[in-house]
């Protein structure tokens, strides 16, 4: 028999069955394609349908100026999408729920903000709860819609104060801060200033690492059909019994399913470069600045391989499970593992780490698979085609160790 | 006649469940052997030893001079295996079915037109196999078994589940099987009629052991009786009063 003739044989069948199963087809493709603007789109809606709601508590309500205040404040927060009440009591602000943050304008607050000798203190009282990043997000809209009337307050006090001195020559700003900080300037990974492009790439790749946990999921469910399925449905033991054998069976069930999770890694890749492209064109860059064919293809093999260590880890506890859902769960509970490190790699950049935390992590092969992608988006060609070396060799390892621990009564009566 | 299949004082234990206990056989060339037992007794952890799928706890097997288990590759030369209520893929049809197997084994069209002829799926052949009745699949099976013509065919229950009708078919193509390539078939049922019709000889199992051997006739002399539920049933009341 020709080298290599079962395999081929065997990878043949599997890809006839993938390519007739179109609803496995189309949830592969469609799962990645429709979950990330699902997502976005049901966030907008329920943000947009769930406000902040804001009160504002006057107890200086005599004063014109503070009228003026209030007025201001009103105006600018409700043109941000708050709601905003003023409302006469404290207490009835307190016991309201509905509101989330209360601002508090106490009694004398105009004559200090008319004053040279003293503060007009605002006070905020944030609710806790579930809106939590949101509410300190509208804290911080408070916070800066003060700031820019205290500005406008001070320049006045300050003109003011040179007209009466006798001073013309004066500079509000170099009087209020007079040091400042300018607008931060971005530089892209070779020390340039950065392009928008530049900017949404390394956002992308966080993401794409991200995304290798969609992809894991369903090559792992794959192989648990292929081995525990194909048991239950009685068709693996003419097969067993073939000069296939059962590193052929094993090496094609292990393609396959990670064929399926490419499948899954290219539609991730193509919805999240749409999405983005959209953005980077709205914010003025170039569309195809971000289809990058070098990071697709890099994210496509380390989509593949990764997949290939993930199931072959499980591999010998599936092949030892009678029902398809323990086998299931434990696909599953591998998957999380390397959940972890993807969930890791959107938050951290690797390379970063010190070194005596990062060396015991390069032994973990889902370390390489983050390190791949973020050191190719870093321009560090050298450390990216390192990383990948690595899981090459690590997921080789992994599935010939994860072979070696089967053999054909191991698979047909899962003992 | 020379003998193809050696089986000598086989164990097998799944945990401390003892499946075989102390079975030994001889199949001959161009003979069909009937194992017959009720469900449980031991007939497929039989089958799937002497196809070399499973290690025996103890004991020896030879098939064709060598052991199944440790020579499995030069064996898959010899060895024709129908497992019980195995299943076709839903998502290939008979043909590529046909295709599948003449690519694992390597085989030439003739092969595959013999096997077209075995299986008589006619113009179905090119449907997906989910379509297919129980029959035309045990059929379309038996095929993918035979048409490389192995020198022995195990086929455990081939006819398991199937009416009349189609069992008859099965049976007919496994006897012109033996005719025309005088290969060596060993065929399990807990249907004794039907091991009656197709056997030359017969192992009667019970719980791991064969309890009686032999050509069907001399069974039915040995034993007085009028058919081989009779033999089964006075060799197992045997048996108990043995232990």
């Amino acid at each position: 028999m020709k080298p290599f003739n079962a395999l081929k044989a065997m990878l043949w069948k599997e890809v006839k069955e993938i390519k007739r199963d179109r609803k496995l087809l189309i949830s592969t493709i469609l799962l990645p394609l429709i979950s990330l603007p699902a997502i976005g789109i049901l966030t907008a809606l329920l943000l947009y349908y769930q406000p902040i709601f804001i009160a504002v508590v006057n107890q200086d309500v005599e004063e014109e100026t503070n009228k003026w205040f209030v007025d201001n404040l009103i105006s600018d927060l409700s043109s941000r999408g708050y709601k905003v009440e003023t409302v006469q009591e404290l207490d009835a602000a307190l016991r309201n729920l509905t509101f989330d943050l209360i601002i508090k304008i106490p009694l004398g607050f105009s004559e200090n903000l008319t004053s040279l000798n003293k503060v007009a203190y605002v006070e905020i009282i944030k609710r806790a709860g579930v809106s939590g990043d949101r509410v300190d997000r509208a804290e911080q809209d408070v916070k800066n819609i003060i700031a820019s009337i205290s500005n406008a307050v001070s320049e006045l006090k300050i003109k003011d104060l040179a007209g009466r001195a006798g001073l013309i020559d004066v500079n509000v700003d170099a009087i209020r801060n007079p040091v400042q900080v300018k607008i931060p300037i971005y530089i892209g990974p070779s020390g340039e200033p950065a392009k928008i492009e530049d900017i949404v790439k390394p956002f992308i790749a966080r993401l794409l690492i991200l995304s290798f946990t969609f992809i894991v999921t369903p090559a792992s469910t794959f192989i648990v059909d292929g081995i525990v399925g194909e048991r239950e449905r009685k068709t693996i033991e003419m097969l067993l019994s073939s000069p296939a054998g059962l590193w052929d069976l094993l090496v094609t069930k292990l393609v396959s399913s990670s064929l399926i999770g490419l499948i899954a890694s290219l539609a991730d890749i193509i919805g999240l470069l749409l999405y983005y492209g959209i953005l980077v064109t709205a914010l003025g860059g170039w569309f195809m600045a971000v289809f990058d064919p070098g990071l697709i293809i890099l994210h496509a093999f380390t989509a593949f391989l990764t997949i290939l260590v993930t199931v072959s880890i499980s591999l010998p506890f599936i092949t030892r499970t009678k029902g398809i859902r323990t086998a299931s769960n434990i696909a599953s509970m591998f998957s999380i593992i390397g959940l972890a490190f993807f969930v890791a790699g959107w938050i951290i950049d690797f390379y970063k780490l010190p070194e005596n935390i990062l060396n015991p992590l390069l032994l973990v092969p889902y370390t390489h698979s983050v390190l791949v992608i973020q050191s190719y988006v870093y321009r560090d060609y050298s450390r990216s085609l390192g990383s990948i070396s690595v899981l090459i060799v690590l997921s080789l390892i992994i599935m010939v160790v994860s072979l070696k621990t089967l053999d054909r009564e191991k698979v047909l009566l899962a003992t | 006649m020379s003998i193809v299949i050696e089986a000598r004082n086989i164990h097998k234990n799944y945990g401390k469940i003892e499946a075989l206990r102390g079975v030994s056989l001889s199949i001959r060339e161009g003979e069909i052997y009937g194992i017959v037992g009720p469900n449980g007794a031991g007939k497929t952890t039989l089958l799937r030893i002497i196809s070399g799928l499973i290690k025996p706890t103890s004991g020896e097997v030879k098939v064709l001079g060598l052991n199944p288990y440790t020579d499995f590759d030069e064996t898959r030369k010899y060895i024709g295996y129908l497992p019980e209520d195995a299943d076709t893929y839903d998502l290939l049809t008979g043909y590529e079915h046909f295709l599948l197997y003449l690519k694992l084994y390597n085989l030439t069209t003739e092969n595959l037109n013999y096997g077209l002829e075995l299986a008589s799926l006619d113009k179905r052949v090119h449907d997906l196999t989910r379509g297919y009745s129980k029959g035309m699949k045990r059929r379309l099976l038996l095929a993918l078994v035979l048409m490389r013509k192995p020198k022995i065919a195990l086929l455990d229950e081939p006819t398991a589940g199937l009416d009349v009708h189609a069992s008859l078919k099965i049976r007919r193509a496994i006897k012109r099987y033996v005719e025309e390539t005088r290969a060596s078939v060993i065929v399990s049922s807990h249907n004794m009629l039907e091991i009656e019709s197709l056997c030359d000889r017969v192992g009667l199992i019970f719980k791991g052991k064969i309890i009686a051997e032999g050509q069907i006739r001399e069974l039915l002399d040995k034993f007085s009786s009028r058919n081989l539920e009779e033999v089964f049933e006075a060799a197992t009341g045997e048996l108990h009063e043995a232990l």
